[in-house]
């Protein structure tokens, strides 16, 4: 018996496929239905499309009528269950187990995974450093980038500029609020202290940090705070009304000139 | 005919070049602004969706594009009580007072590529300067600055600058 008797070659069968999906010319749809005329296992074959089409539109139908539920609910309560974890728990860590170490080819990758990692390291170390010595001779502040550099300016380029009274560039703190106040305060983070960026998480998780602006300067007669979500990019200035320091109005500032100044409140 | 097409065309290039380069500047001459004052409280909601868990968040249809930013807020109740939108030029200020006697001032100092530069002053009804800054925004993001009005209330302006 000839094999092409029992089975449709690929030939046939794209022709079939393309003859379901209506993408053939005028000829081959001719040849498409004749096959179809003269082969009972092309018929059974363009049968079957029908049925997985069938199935599938009845599937995507089902998905449908089930999935009427707000789903942005769903995502924010597990956001919210995912930082509070991170807080209480640390960060989840799935890309670890996941490596294989039982074998040798898993040690191997093991190893240049964490030899890639170290050198990684190493050179993020060294573009931070380099980065740092360049951003001391910049007089202007860039919250766009990144918010360590806000964070450090105020520290070691805004104090000498605005006061040696510490306590101005500390009004700059940078906090993460949630709906629980115990976790509110697990989660404030004062980055902006007088002992600077000694946490190398904290660098990190700032780094990761990005305003969707940039500020010249600015000034409050409260304290001001950078409200931050890391996964999320963007930023919102919340004022403190309940803890001001008239005689410390400025709050951030780039320019010397504008701090020994008197300070009209008012936009020219 | 030759001449007088010249001179119509000689006449007529000072006009053209006032209309072309008008027009090239007339995109950068104003900034539409739009303020939108929230006001943030905490309150105990007992509301349930319609999967049956209870709503954490009641937030104001006019302000669900900044759900995302809001949530971060120490808040779970978010109400519009006011918005103004206005087409401001450059270097002009543009007063927005708030329902319960807070002053916006705006002044739009430079516009350039989409690239504005925005110098915000926002004063409470006893004249405490809240916020005095300038900044510059890159794109169409909405900034978000709030303070605290009671210790369970807050005020919440969104900000958008295009």
């Amino acid at each position: 018996m000839n094999e092409s008797k029992i089975k449709l070659s690929d030939k046939e069968e794209e022709l079939l496929i393309g003859h379901f999906d209506g993408e053939l010319s005028l000829f081959q749809n001719f040849l498409a239905k004749r096959l179809l005329q003269s082969n009972p296992l092309a018929r059974e074959y363009f049968g079957s499309l029908k049925e997985v089409a069938a199935s599938l539109r009845s599937f995507k139908a089902d998905i449908n009528v089930n999935n009427k539920v707000d789903l942005w609910d769903r995502i924010e309560r597990r956001i919210d269950q995912e930082e509070r974890a991170e807080f209480f728990l640390g960060t989840r860590d799935t890309a670890r187990s996941e490596l294989p170490t039982s074998n040798w080819f898993g040690q191997f990758v093991n190893k240049s995974v964490f030899g890639g990692m170290t050198v990684g390291l190493a050179t993020a170390a060294v573009a931070f450093v380099a980065l740092d010595n360049r951003t001391e001779s910049t007089p202007n502040i860039s919250l766009g980038n990144s918010v360590a550099v806000i964070n450090e300016a105020s520290q070691a380029r805004f104090s000498p500029f605005v006061n040696s009274d510490h306590n101005v560039a500390n009004q700059v703190e940078y906090a993460s609020f949630s709906d629980s106040s115990a976790y509110q305060s697990l989660a404030q983070k004062k980055v902006s202290s007088n002992n600077g960026f000694r946490n190398q998480k904290d660098l990190r998780t700032l780094k990761r940090m990005e305003i969707p602006f940039k500020v010249d300067w600015m000034r409050s007669d409260g304290q001001v705070s950078f409200i931050q979500d890391p996964r999320r990019g963007s930023t919102v200035i919340w004022v403190n009304k309940g803890s001001q320091n008239p005689s410390r109005p400025i709050v951030l500032e780039a320019e010397p000139k504008l701090v020994t100044s008197p300070l009209d409140s008012s936009p020219e | 005919m030759l001449k007088s097409f010249i001179k119509f065309i000689f006449c007529a290039s000072p006009l053209i070049f006032i209309i072309g380069v008008s027009n090239i500047f007339a995109d950068d001459n104003s900034v539409f602004i739009s303020v939108r004052a929230i006001q943030a409280s905490r309150v105990t909601t007992n509301q349930v969706n319609q999967a049956g868990h209870k709503v954490l968040r009641e937030i104001s249809p006019e302000i669900v594009d900044i759900k995302g930013k809001l949530r971060k807020l120490n808040y779970n109740s978010f109400n519009l009580i006011g918005s103004e939108n206005k087409i401001v030029p450059i270097n002009t200020k543009e007063s927005f007072t708030l329902s319960d006697g807070q002053k916006v001032t705006l002044r739009p100092v430079s516009k350039k590529d989409g690239k504005v530069c925005l110098w915000i002053n926002w004063k409470d009804q006893n004249g405490m300067n809240l916020l005095d800054t300038r900044l510059h925004f890159s794109g169409p993001e909405t900034m978000i600055t709030g303070t605290d009005a009671t210790p369970e209330s807050g005020m919440i302006l969104a900000i958008d600058v295009k």
